[in-house]
């Protein structure tokens, strides 16, 4: 029977691998994948407090796991269980289902997409007014400031959007490599570790791969693309089956972890090709290495034909370095290579110092319209005004606004949840606040980047139109709120062409220089 | 009687439309002067401004009058070189529409604020138009339009106040908008009335005064946009809808927004196609208007113009009124008038007649400017299609998004709620719009019988890419929020207003 039970869990990575999913788990399987982190602590607590919890997110976001690993110790007949609101014809009958559970305060767990859960609460709030709270909830999952919500209603109903969760973090990687690196794949097929699949999990399970396997994916949850659990799942079984249930013993290259890690189909794959590719990956000492390591070992008659012949050689070099850099013995760590990207961007999100950030964003900010310009302590508001479509042959501007008047923001979860899931925010905000205005400038990696970037002094006429405009919108949103005398100021005037910048003080009605 | 080519083109385009889009020189920037003076009731006379924007290479700062120049106390020896610098960069603030020129007359500035609304010449009866549409909106547009235009606190305006605040002001030359003689195009179902219904939700959007001042000029850029929108489709639309109505089609001529991201697939194709279609309908209405105005000239009596006559009095250089005075250029213009009649194969002398002033309107070599060409080179002046340029050729319609959000802001109220799809829905319903995002996509476009061909690199480019692509702009202007299972809801948040 155990090895019954064992043989068959061989085929189930090897389906994983290629997509299957939860629902379809037997239950000890469904154990065995199972990654724990404080959502099962926080659920199992709001259903002894009574409460309902709506998992909301994307398919594959472990919702269904979660409702089905609850299910021993909070029986179904005692607990109220939503495992796929698409089960049913109309909401109006799933709703009923529900007001009536929750009108008898039957704690539960419900898994809604959160496409159809939004439909929900903004069509049928005022028939059941618990989606009101709802939809509240699902608005302010990302608050800026603790107290900027005080008024949504967590007591009974708590909805978690797992779409915030972070999936590619140390622990859950470190955790998925340990399931499925272990018993899983090594036990149930007898072939001494000759086998791929027993071949690639033995490898996972060295202490040194495993921890450059965690970093570098780690490093990808830094690309803002949202990546499911099971994305995360379906990239660890591929790169340890290949998506083969018959076990190869006589394999090549091609099966080897550290190829089929940017081989397969799916968010992981695509980030790691992405990042593999990236110009951050490329390092001189290590590339050439790497490079005369595949020269020896490739096969060429003609010099000139060397780097055809080389370069795939080379590329599995660089993907067994990743993992295996200690192995290959080059005198360099490959982890040197993952902490390049995007620092400075990382550095600005997680910055310690809210002060520092807040004035090397004003600076590049400023920059952009005057560079070389060392301005922290304000932001100069520009204006762009045309009813054409073309660029602005001039930009206007004579207001600045201090920096006291700014606040950086970290988006963070709502208080309510934050011990539910883990969430590493995609960007900063730079935040005006007048009285009761907030105007936030949302300062994406695009967005850093391109400002960075000027330090290069691109011409005003090559930059991104895209982004000034986003820098314009906020500046004029601002200019709507401050109130200036309209009949003095000192006004620039930048013209694009020839990046000039003429400056007069008007007052009185006389210009002055 | 002789015809005058140019007159007729005027005339026709007045019958059809209500105003000559005929015009070369029309800008959005000429747009928004009028519906703006008449939004005010008042218009100024900024001379110091005019005689201060004028390129120095002009008229240098030594030659300026010595009252505007004792308005520059500059340090220094130079001051008439500093003065120039500093005109030289100032006038482009007001020249960003590439408007602006040595005189009032024909100049349209870029304009923040009632100070720079001149009594401008170009563009008016087209400005009339869309004033119109505003003021039937019934909605605040136009007093929310006065706040913010009689408000000086921009940057622009306190820039070149001391040349404009004691400017001569005066009433401006406010007449309403006279409906074509073709139709009353706010009749239900034609597309005039859902374009004011357009400006009535887009004013609801606009800013209101903050603490006793509204310095937002975002909003007159977002009224322009959508002016210049709802003039592109009222022209493209004008055919069908005045047609005779057995013929007619019952829905908008589409326009499919190319989001594809390059113009080598089968949606971009199809986007071209809508672009000709557009040209080929504007110049159909030419036609009907050309018909109309021959026949209210009289040209419809045979006694005079069947066959021979016409060709007599094309062998008489009578028929037409060239303004050539070269010999051989008029026999020319003769000549290839009378080759266009006898080819055309229309049985009715009447009906090849206005064939035949209509293609030779089409011609260049008579030097007409036809609505085709003002409705084309206005689209990619104000961002509805690109390539922009006078030169280029193979025009995609690819709104930029400062004219998206226009648009969206004209079918969604503040407080709504929807899908993506029922906003793909009501753009297509009400303006002809198609990104790929309804059902009744295809329909639509076999109606006009454009086809999106098939792709031989992916599967329905229209609903997959295209709308991929409408929907990421849509989200880049803050306007909506993608959810799982494909819902995408569209709402405008309040800081977007």
């Amino acid at each position: 029977m155990t090895t019954q039970r064992k043989s068959t869990d061989k085929n189930f990575l090897a389906n994983l691998a290629r997509g299957g999913f939860a629902e379809s788990l037997a239950p000890h399987q469904r154990r065995q994948i199972h990654i724990g982190t404080d959502l099962d602590k926080y659920l199992e607590d709001a259903l002894d407090d009574g409460k309902q919890v709506i998992l909301t997110g994307n398919p594959g976001d472990g919702k269904t796991q979660h409702i089905l690993m609850r299910q021993d110790e909070y029986p179904p007949d005692e607990y109220y269980y939503l495992l796929d609101a698409s089960e049913y014809a109309d909401y109006g009958e799933l709703l009923s289902e529900w007001n009536e559970k929750f009108q008898n305060d039957v704690p539960g767990v419900l898994a809604i997409n959160d496409g159809p859960l939004y439909e929900m609460a903004t069509s049928y709030s005022d028939k059941y007014p618990f989606l009101q709270s709802v939809q509240s909830q699902l608005q302010n999952q990302i608050v800026y400031d603790d107290d900027e919500d005080e008024e949504t209603d967590f007591d009974e109903i708590i909805v978690i959007d797992l779409n915030n969760r972070d999936v590619l973090t140390h622990r859950i990687i470190t955790r998925a490599v340990d399931n499925f690196a272990g018993e899983f794949a090594l036990e149930g097929h007898d072939h001494s570790g000759t086998c791929h699949i027993q071949h690639n999990a033995k490898k996972l399970q060295e202490e040194r791969i495993k921890e450059n396997l965690v970093d570098f994916l780690t490093q990808l949850g830094n690309y803002e693309r949202h990546v499911t659990v099971r994305d995360l799942l379906n990239y660890l079984c591929y790169i340890i089956t290949a998506g083969l249930k018959d076990c190869q013993t006589n394999f090549g290259p091609e099966l080897e972890y550290y190829n089929l890690a940017f081989e397969g189909n799916g968010a992981v794959f695509d980030l790691a090709r992405r990042r593999f590719q990236s110009p951050d990956l490329v390092h001189p000492f290590v590339d050439s290495r790497l490079w005369a390591i595949s020269e020896q070992e490739a096969e060429f008659a003609d010099r000139d034909e060397a780097s055809e012949v080389v370069e795939p050689h080379f590329n599995q070099k660089k993907r067994q370095f990743l993992f295996e850099d200690e192995m290959l013995d080059i005198g360099y760590e490959s982890r040197s290579l993952f902490q390049s990207l995007q620092y400075d961007f990382i550095n600005h999100r997680n910055g310690m110092s809210q002060e520092g950030s807040k004035e090397q964003l004003v600076k590049l900010l400023n920059g952009y319209f005057l560079p070389n310009t060392s301005k922290r302590s304000e932001l100069q508001l520009w204006l762009s005004h045309r009813y054409r479509s073309r660029s602005s042959l001039a930009l206007v501007s004579r207001t600045s606004v201090p920096k006291s008047q700014f606040k950086i923001q970290r988006p963070r979860l709502h208080p309510a949840i934050r011990d539910a899931i883990g969430y590493t925010p995609g960007h900063t905000a730079l935040t005006y606040t007048n009285r009761e205005s907030k105007i936030r400038l949302s300062i994406t990696r695009s967005l850093y980047r391109a400002l960075g970037a000027l330090d290069a002094d691109i011409p005003y006429t090559l930059r991104n139109r895209d982004v000034e405009q986003q820098i314009l919108e906020f500046m004029e949103e601002i200019e709507y709120h401050e109130t200036h005398s309209e009949e003095t100021g000192t006004v620039a005037v930048k013209d694009t062409e020839t990046g000039r910048v003429e400056e007069v003080d008007i007052n009185n009605d006389i210009y002055r220089r | 009687m002789a015809l005058k080519l140019n007159t007729i083109n005027g005339d026709a385009s007045e019958w059809a439309y209500g105003f000559k889009a005929t015009s070369r020189s029309l800008k959005p920037v000429h747009v928004a002067q009028v519906m703006f003076s008449h939004s005010l009731g008042h218009v100024h006379s900024p001379e110091e401004l005019f005689q201060f924007t004028e390129k120095p290479s002009k008229t240098p700062s030594s030659e300026l009058p010595s009252e505007l120049k004792g308005r520059f106390e500059f340090g220094g020896q130079e001051k008439d070189e500093q003065l120039d610098q500093l005109r030289q960069t100032l006038r482009k603030v007001l020249a960003n529409d590439n408007a602006l020129y040595s005189s009032q007359q024909g100049s349209a500035p870029t304009c923040t604020s009632d100070w720079f609304i001149i009594n401008t010449t170009a563009g008016v009866t087209v400005g009339r138009f869309i004033h119109d549409l505003m003021a039937r909106s019934e909605s605040k547009i136009e007093s929310k339009l006065e706040s913010q235009l009689t408000d000086h606190h921009d940057s622009i305006s306190v820039l070149f106040r001391p040349l404009v605040k004691d400017a001569p002001k005066e009433s401006a030359t406010v007449k309403s908008w006279e409906e074509p003689d073709a139709d009353n195009p706010f009749a239900d179902g034609k597309v005039t009335p859902k374009l004011t219904e357009g400006y009535g939700n887009l004013s609801k959007h606009l800013k209101d005064s903050y603490a006793g001042s509204v310095n937002y000029p975002r909003d007159l850029r977002r009224v322009v946009k959508f002016g210049a929108f709802s003039l592109y489709v009222f022209m493209g639309n004008r055919h069908n809808e005045i047609r005779d109505d057995e013929n007619a089609r019952e829905t908008r001529v589409p326009l499919v927004l190319n989001y594809t991201g390059d113009r080598d697939n089968p949606v971009a194709d199809a986007s071209l196609e809508c672009y000709d279609t557009v040209g080929a309908e504007v110049q159909s209405t030419s036609r009907l208007g050309v018909r109309a105005e021959l026949d209210t000239r009289g040209y419809k009596d045979t006694s005079e113009y069947d066959e021979d006559g016409i060709l007599q009095k094309i062998e008489d250089k009578e028929l037409l009124d060239l303004n050539r005075t070269s010999d051989e250029k008029i026999k020319e213009d003769f000549d290839t008038f009378r080759y266009i009649f006898e080819g055309d194969p229309a049985n009715d002398e009447f009906d090849r007649l206005v064939n035949t002033v209509t293609d030779a309107i089409h011609q260049s070599r008579y030097k007409t400017y036809t609505p085709v060409d003002t409705i084309q080179t206005f689209g990619w002046r104000a961002g509805i299609i690109k390539p922009r340029g006078n030169r280029a050729n193979e025009r995609r319609l690819s709104p930029d998004p400062s004219v998206l959000e226009a648009i969206v802001l004209s079918v969604v109220t503040p407080s709504e709620q929807i899908s993506l799809q029922d906003l793909c829905q009501r753009l297509r319903q009400r303006y002809g719009i198609i990104v790929g995002g309804t059902d009744q996509d295809r329909d639509h476009l076999d109606e006009w019988d454009i086809s999106v061909g098939a792709s031989t690199v992916e599967s329905d480019p229209l609903s997959n890419r295209n709308y991929e692509g409408f929907k990421q702009a849509v989200i880049d202007l803050g306007f909506a929020r993608e959810y799982a299972d494909g819902v995408t809801i569209v709402s405008i948040p309040n800081n977007a207003t």
